[in-house]
């Protein structure tokens, strides 16, 4: 990155324009010429370019590694002490994977206590299902039971002329 | 880790090797040492603990009930993780022959690397007797049923020799006789 300006000049010096171009162009007086030069555009773009996507990004980044690995140190190996149980972090030694673990995946066991419980309630609803099957299958066999085959509507328009029945012959009060 | 260290550079047994180190040593090592009793070792924060992951022993495929599938999920992932346990000590052993035959030479390992390679060969001969040759992709039951299948063929073959040591010591023998064989001046062999 250092060197990048002294390329300029060595590519004059290898892909010099000829001298009839030179002449060609010698358009005002007094040996004033305009001097042909190679194009700079693909020069400027691929610095421009570097210096956003690569310094921008690798500075802070080469920091914060840099900080994590000499100033705070990787954590040593100790035997889990009694009657402690160790956060999902502290299984991890290098202090960004910490990190990362601490704040930002999800942690190692809680994807299978997810697992778990899906498969448990999964079995549960395939239970519940099965045994509603069995039942409309076992009374549409026997006949017996009226129970899956009348379906409890409440008509509240009729217990509610019921309820005005029994209120009128109670009688009105005055 | 349980495995062994290298141990420190000798100076003195040849030129190359000395110019190599020095080199390394002036232009890697040196520094990197400066660095870390100049400033990481005076600027580094405390020292904090990290903790080795225990599993709960969890029940396996053949104590399941029937239709447990929550049992089986865990059976199952204990499984996976004795199997890649396994793996990773093969590996380990294997390791260790490799280093010791890089540390003894090519012909002196196959007296003195001997040990190493009778681990290996076992290491290998349980883990294909455990692990191999189901297909893919092969369950926990998949294995316990082999485990059943090798168990009533060994009944019924007693007097097999399933890890092939016969044939291994054979080749050994040969190999010994064949190198013994090759004329030599002696204070090469």
């Amino acid at each position: 990155m250092v060197l990048f300006s002294k390329f300029r000049p060595l590519l004059q010096t290898v892909l010099k324009p000829s001298e009839q171009l030179q002449t060609i162009v010698k358009r005002w007086s007094s040996g004033r010429n305009m001097k042909v030069m190679i194009t700079e555009f693909h020069e400027r773009k691929f610095f421009d370019m570097f210096h956003y996507y690569f310094l921008i990004g690798l500075v802070p980044t080469f920091c914060v590694v840099f900080y994590a690995n000499v100033f705070v140190g990787q954590a040593t190996l100790t035997e889990i002490p009694e009657g402690y149980e160790p956060r999902h972090w502290e299984y991890y030694k290098h202090p960004l994977r910490r990190f990362m673990a601490r704040y930002v995946v999800q942690p190692f066991d809680e994807r299978y206590e997810i697992s778990l419980h899906t498969i448990y309630a999964r079995v549960m609803r395939d239970k519940m299902k099965a045994l509603e099957r069995k039942v409309r299958r076992l009374e549409h066999a026997r006949g017996d039971a009226k129970g899956w085959f009348y379906r409890p509507v409440v008509d509240h328009l009729t217990e509610l002329e019921q309820k005005q029945a029994a209120e009128r012959s109670e009688g009105y009060s005055a | 880790m349980p495995e062994p260290t290298t141990e420190e550079y000798v100076p003195g047994l040849n030129k190359w090797s000395d110019i190599g180190y020095t080199t390394l040593d002036a232009l890697y090592l040196r520094p990197v040492r400066w660095f870390h009793r100049n400033f990481v070792e005076r600027f580094r924060g405390p020292a904090y603990p990290y903790y080795h992951r225990k599993f709960n022993p969890v029940k396996t495929i053949d104590e399941c009930e029937i239709e447990d599938q929550v049992c089986f999920y865990e059976a199952e992932m204990a499984f996976l993780r004795d199997r890649r346990i396994d793996t990773m000590i093969v590996g380990i052993l294997q390791d260790r022959l490799s280093r010791c035959i890089v540390h003894e030479g090519r012909i002196d390992a196959l007296d003195k690397c001997a040990k190493e390679k009778d681990d290996l060969f076992e290491s290998h001969a349980n883990w294909y007797q455990k692990y191999g040759e189901m297909g893919t992709p092969h369950s926990c039951v998949d294995a316990y049923m082999k485990q059943k299948h090798h168990m009533i063929w060994m009944r019924r073959h007693p007097e097999v020799d399933l890890k092939g040591w016969a044939v291994e010591r054979e080749y050994e023998r040969k190999t010994k006789d064949y190198i013994k064989s090759i004329p030599m001046p002696m204070e090469f062999r």
